[in-house]
């Protein structure tokens, strides 16, 4: 049997042994589901600040000869409602005791310096803006005609501006939310995809299943099948996940009545497809490193080793420094050059800005050549690590396995 | 299966394999016909699943040399297409169905999917697990994730099969069934190299036989080679109808002795070349004998003698220990 044949079958295993169908759509379900009532939830939540008010107007306390008597008179004795949300009456004895037992919101009147004021049970309600904002609509017009100003000319002086909105063209989105959601989504697939594979090589380890395979196929295209198999179950779930993000995004602009901008890796797909290289390919090296330290592992309940799998995760989190740094940077550029973050940080410089394409060719083949070294080496630890029970191997033994061991 | 019957499938030249504390394995030289069941006995510790790992290349000796020859050339290692393999460590993906589980596995032995399907499926139903290949593994019992071990493992046919411990964790009746099935594979012109610590098991089967201990061959051969090497062909108990003592049998010419139940009973141990009625009649010049029997000295108690241990002391007081559970019983007896 040819290595490559070894390594499909054992890529197709390793991947129907997590990869599970009705799970995956159950998945987008979710994502779709969650994303779509995500908005009508929060409003119903956190509420949307617009109840009904109700205030008593004390007229007989309002002085005579001022607009704003007018305008808080006409307040309380209109007949149709003058805003949506606020309802007014005339003051009554007992219209303060009500402000306290809550039925009233408060009680309008004069201030003793002159003006109007509110009393109410809170010092800052969060509908007196409103309230200031309904009453000078109506004073204005009041205060301009006592200003002896005719009718017609108030009209004219108040007509609103209406404003023709021109959406500027700047091109698909490509702001800070996606730039998250990449980083986030390569954190998030790493981990999971670190977390498998630990579980499964310490849990051949332990159910023994190591002998029977080895002497089967080479070290070499058992960790190739392995790392094959667990990035394929990865990117199906990231993928995955894109689908549900889609749907949401679709029936989420549906029910808005407006599409929102579409995400620059949809409508670039140069963008998209090295997106997609880079996270594979950092998949690659971070599972190929993983799958080496997995297999040193001889009790995966109390290992320090175990630890290492937050490193895979904390590397490409340098994604996340291009929200609050310069992309263009030192650090960035290095950072995209760096086969350990390059396939977090250099698709977040595309998306933060332009990126030369030599750059792009340079991080790639190292990238390309640090997962063919990292499969090389991997290799050898693997073959040695995973036949070792008990006492886990030094950081001294494993270099010399690297010096002299064999995977083929 | 092509080549001659005498031709060597496997030769072990001077092997060693040591670890930190240990040698394992030290200079064990044997070969392996093709065709024949070849057993490689002793204790735990005696370094047999040592050897079967090399042999399987999954580690490497430190000295030494492995060759094989399946019929299509010499190699260094074993052609993994055409060796089936079953490790002493039983290990299977537990959340795994039965049937993918076995078909993976002969796909890594180069067997294709359906053909492994259908294969898989009468041998279920052979090892009287039909209708359970939907299950996962951890569902079955220990002896019947042992047979979709030992499934999984023959199923492409190999050309050799090397088997550690075969028998272990199977209850009696299913040990049978795994003779009969090494039985079979010889038959069938399958090169079989087994593991084992049962060894009344084994010299049911084995052609040739290889004693370990501590790492190293004690003895090597056929079973009457084996025992011919031991000194003992061989063993007569007879009964008199006096008590005698053993001096008294040996001024008979009739040999050294062991004395039982007051001298009434006496074990002559008979090398090669002497017969039984030659004993007879040296005894009945001057003894009543009421009783004969004669048997073949098992395995167990030869590899006991080669290493130094009374079989009788260990069957007295602590004969567990020494048996290393292997279950003795008794010689087969050939009157």
């Amino acid at each position: 049997m040819t290595h490559w044949r070894a390594v499909s079958l054992i890529a197709r295993w390793e991947f129907l042994r997590f990869f599970k169908l009705r799970e995956l759509a159950l998945s987008i379900v979710f994502v779709v589901g969650a994303f779509t009532l995500a908005g009508p939830i929060l409003r119903l939540v956190v509420g949307d600040g617009a109840g009904a008010v109700r205030v008593a107007v004390d007229v007989a306390a309002l002085r005579a000869s001022d607009p704003l008597v007018d305008a808080a008179t006409l307040l309380a004795e209109s007949a149709e409602p003058l805003h949506p949300r606020f309802t007014f009456e005339r003051a009554a004895d007992d219209s303060l005791e009500r402000v306290r037992d809550g039925s009233l919101d408060a009680v309008l009147r004069a201030a003793a310096g002159g003006g109007l004021e509110l009393v109410a049970v809170d010092e800052a309600p969060g509908w007196t803006a409103d309230l200031e904002a309904l009453l000078g609509a109506i004073v204005v017009p009041l205060r301009l005609q006592a200003e002896g100003l005719a009718p017609e000319r108030v009209a004219a002086a108040l007509e609103d501006v209406t404003l023709a909105v021109r959406a500027l063209d700047t091109g698909p989105y490509r702001g800070a939310g996606l730039i998250a959601v990449v980083v986030g989504a390569l954190v998030f697939s790493v981990f999971t995809g670190a977390g498998v594979l630990f579980t499964v090589i310490t849990g051949e380890k332990t159910q023994r299943v190591t002998e029977a395979i080895v002497s089967a196929v080479s070290p070499q295209a058992w960790i190739d099948g392995k790392i094959l198999g667990t990035s394929l179950f990865v990117l199906a779930y990231l993928v995955s996940y894109a689908i549900g993000f889609a749907i949401a995004f679709f029936v989420y602009g549906a029910l808005d009545g407006a599409l929102p901008q579409l995400p620059a890796l949809v409508t670039d797909p140069a963008l998209g497809m090295v997106t997609v290289v880079f996270a594979a390919l950092g998949f690659g090296l971070w599972f190929t490193i993983f799958a080496a330290v997995a297999a040193t592992v001889s009790d995966p309940t109390t290992s320090s080793r175990g630890g290492f799998i937050m490193l895979p995760g904390a590397a490409l989190s340098v994604g996340f420094l291009g929200l609050i740094g310069d992309t263009d940077g030192w650090l960035f550029r290095f950072f995209a050059l760096f086969p350990l973050t390059s396939p977090s940080a250099l698709p977040v410089r595309m998306l933060a800005g332009s990126v030369a394409a030599w750059e792009v060719l340079a991080s790639l083949a190292l990238l390309v050549a640090a997962v063919l070294l990292a499969r090389r080496a991997a290799a050898k630890i693997f073959a040695l690590g995973i036949h070792m029970t008990g006492k886990e191997p030094s950081a001294r033994e494993m270099w010399r396995w690297l010096r002299e061991g064999s995977s083929a | 299966m092509s080549g001659s019957r005498h031709q060597p499938t496997i030769v072990v030249e001077d092997v060693v394999k040591r670890y930190a504390a240990v040698t394992a394995v030290d200079r064990v030289s044997f070969a392996v016909e093709r065709g024949e069941v070849f057993a490689l006995l002793g204790p735990n510790g005696a370094g047999k699943s040592t050897l079967v790992r090399m042999l399987c290349g999954i580690i490497a000796p430190d000295e030494g040399r492995l060759r094989f020859d399946l019929g299509d050339g010499e190699r260094q290692s074993a052609d993994p297409l055409r060796t089936g393999y079953l490790p002493e460590d039983r290990g299977l993906y537990a959340d795994a169905k039965v049937l993918p589980m076995i078909v993976y596995l002969a796909g890594l032995r180069g067997l294709e999917r359906a053909e492994a399907e259908r294969r898989a499926r009468t041998w279920l139903e052979r090892f009287d697990l039909a209708g359970r290949e939907d299950e996962r593994v951890d569902a079955l019992s220990k002896g019947n994730q042992q047979k979709v071990q030992l499934i999984a493992s023959l199923l492409h046919e190999p050309a050799l099969a090397i088997l550690d411990e075969p028998f272990s964790g199977f209850d009696p009746v299913n040990q049978d069934l795994v003779s009969r099935l090494i039985g079979e594979l010889r038959d069938a012109g399958t090169t079989v190299l087994l593991s084992a610590h049962h060894m009344d098991l084994v010299e049911a089967i084995a052609d040739r036989v290889l004693l370990m201990h501590r790492g190293r061959e004690v003895l090597g051969g056929t079973l009457d080679a084996v025992r011919a090497a031991s000194g003992v062909t061989r063993r007569v108990r007879v009964t008199l109808a006096e008590p005698a003592t053993s001096e008294a049998l040996a001024a008979a010419r009739v040999g050294p002795t062991r004395a039982r139940e007051g001298g009434r009973v006496h074990e002559v141990d008979l090398p090669e070349g002497r017969t039984v009625g030659s004993v007879l009649h040296a005894l009945t010049a001057r003894f009543e004998v009421v009783d004969v029997h004669s048997e073949a000295p098992s395995l167990r108690e030869l590899y006991l003698r080669a290493v130094g241990v009374d079989p009788e002391a260990e069957n007295g007081a602590d004969g567990a220990s020494a048996r290393n559970g292997d279950g003795a019983r008794p010689g087969r007896s050939t009157p």
